[in-house]
């Protein structure tokens, strides 16, 4: 068992970024990611809103942010607090650390709707740049109106699917930059339009709308947003919104001393890569802060 | 022998992580060939039609799918152990 300084859960940008600004202060920091569970940026294809990059994968960004930092490989199955010392359990190994950053991100959201588990895998899937080459030259529903789900038809339709996206509203939530990309491309919109199953035989053959009206398509690609991974911090008592999204304040400091939280698992008004990495940047001052004022 | 393929694309972001554990897990093991198929070759598009695999990672275990998408470590422990000893009943 090593003590450290922090340990922070999670290795997205929030995460590494924490990871950066704790080596910078000097502080003695482990990052504990769960090969399980990539990050949510490692989905998009093309970031093109993150300062300094024209254009970048969230692959290749998120390997440059990893870069050099102290990072274990490892689930973690169990945080314990106690007054002065947190106790981080993984599936193998034991650490602990007088503070804790969670920045263990959000997972996608299933929709919930028939067809769904049935077919996943067989033409139902989260993830366009994983499963978008087998739908080439075929029509493919993408599922959602914000940005994630226009980054994901942008992509399919580039590789050559033939895209629709069918979003619950009339309004789509995206960027207008990505919106106009869409549009330019020749994406096609259903808007208004919910789905309520998704049916064919062995593989997907098409989507059921709520009014029982079909259409064909040869696979599902559901971006219809995000939940918290918190069940760790909650477990631990980490306290959360109606949403599940943990609370914090200004320094990212959490209902429980000690205890940090940055990125997507939190209550931010807006989830990017940038602001997830400056949450990561806050925490890990707060960090230093913290254990400098308990000197 | 116990033979693991995972099947992959260049652009899927979670095919590496799968291949990671995959590997982490084997390690130790004696008798087990790990094996890493990218999609886009004409293998293993030729792969990807003869098991109807539509999403990737897909890792098959002595031929058989047996997961898709990145694996649970402990499922896949307990999915190599019930392959050996399925490979020691047919011996």
């Amino acid at each position: 068992m090593t003590d450290f300084d922090v340990i922070i859960i999670g290795a997205g940008p929030a995460g590494a970024t924490a990871g950066l600004f704790c080596k910078r202060f000097g502080l003695d920091y482990l990052i504990l990611d769960n090969p399980e569970q990539p990050s949510q940026m490692t989905l998009a294809t093309e970031i093109e809103n993150y300062p300094a990059f024209e254009r970048i994968s969230g692959t290749e960004l998120l390997k440059k942010m990893k870069n050099k930092l102290n990072i274990k490989e490892e689930k973690v199955v169990n945080l314990e607090i106690k007054k002065d010392k947190k106790i981080v359990t993984t599936e193998r190994t034991q650490d602990e650390a007088k503070t804790v950053i969670v920045a263990t991100g959000a997972s996608h959201r299933k929709a919930g709707i028939k067809g769904e588990a049935e077919f996943l895998g067989k033409g139902v899937s989260y993830c366009a740049s994983c499963d978008g080459m087998f739908f080439k030259g075929k029509d493919v529903i993408v599922w959602g109106g914000g940005d994630s789900a226009l980054s994901s038809a942008i992509y399919l339709q580039n590789i050559g699917c033939k895209v629709t996206i069918v979003h619950r509203r009339q309004q789509l939530r995206a960027a207008k930059a990505l919106v106009d990309k869409a549009k330019k491309l020749g994406i096609k919109f259903a808007l208004g339009r919910t789905i309520k199953q998704i049916s064919g035989k062995k593989l997907v053959e098409r989507i059921i709308f709520d009014n029982n009206e079909q259409t064909k398509c040869s696979a599902v690609f559901i971006c219809i947003g995000e939940v918290p991974v918190v069940e760790l911090a909650k477990k631990a008592g980490v306290q959360t919104d109606e949403n599940g999204f943990i609370i914090v304040d200004a320094y990212q400091q959490t209902n429980i001393d000690g205890v940090f939280a940055a990125g997507d698992v939190t209550i931010t008004p807006l989830r990017q890569i940038i602001t997830a990495a400056a949450d990561g940047a806050k925490a890990a001052f707060a960090v230093y802060r913290y254990l400098e004022e308990r000197k | 022998m116990i033979k693991i393929e995972i099947l992959k694309t260049k652009n899927c972001p979670h095919c590496d992580p799968a291949t990671e554990i995959v590997k982490r897990v084997t390690k130790k093991s004696k008798g087990v060939e790990v094996i890493e198929t990218y999609l886009e070759s004409p293998g293993g598009a030729a792969k990807a039609l003869m098991f109807g695999v539509e999403s990737v990672p897909t890792i098959l275990i002595n031929e058989k799918i047996a997961f898709v998408g990145v694996p649970e470590e402990a499922k896949l422990e307990r999915a190599i152990k019930k392959a050996g000893e399925k490979n020691e009943e047919t011996s």
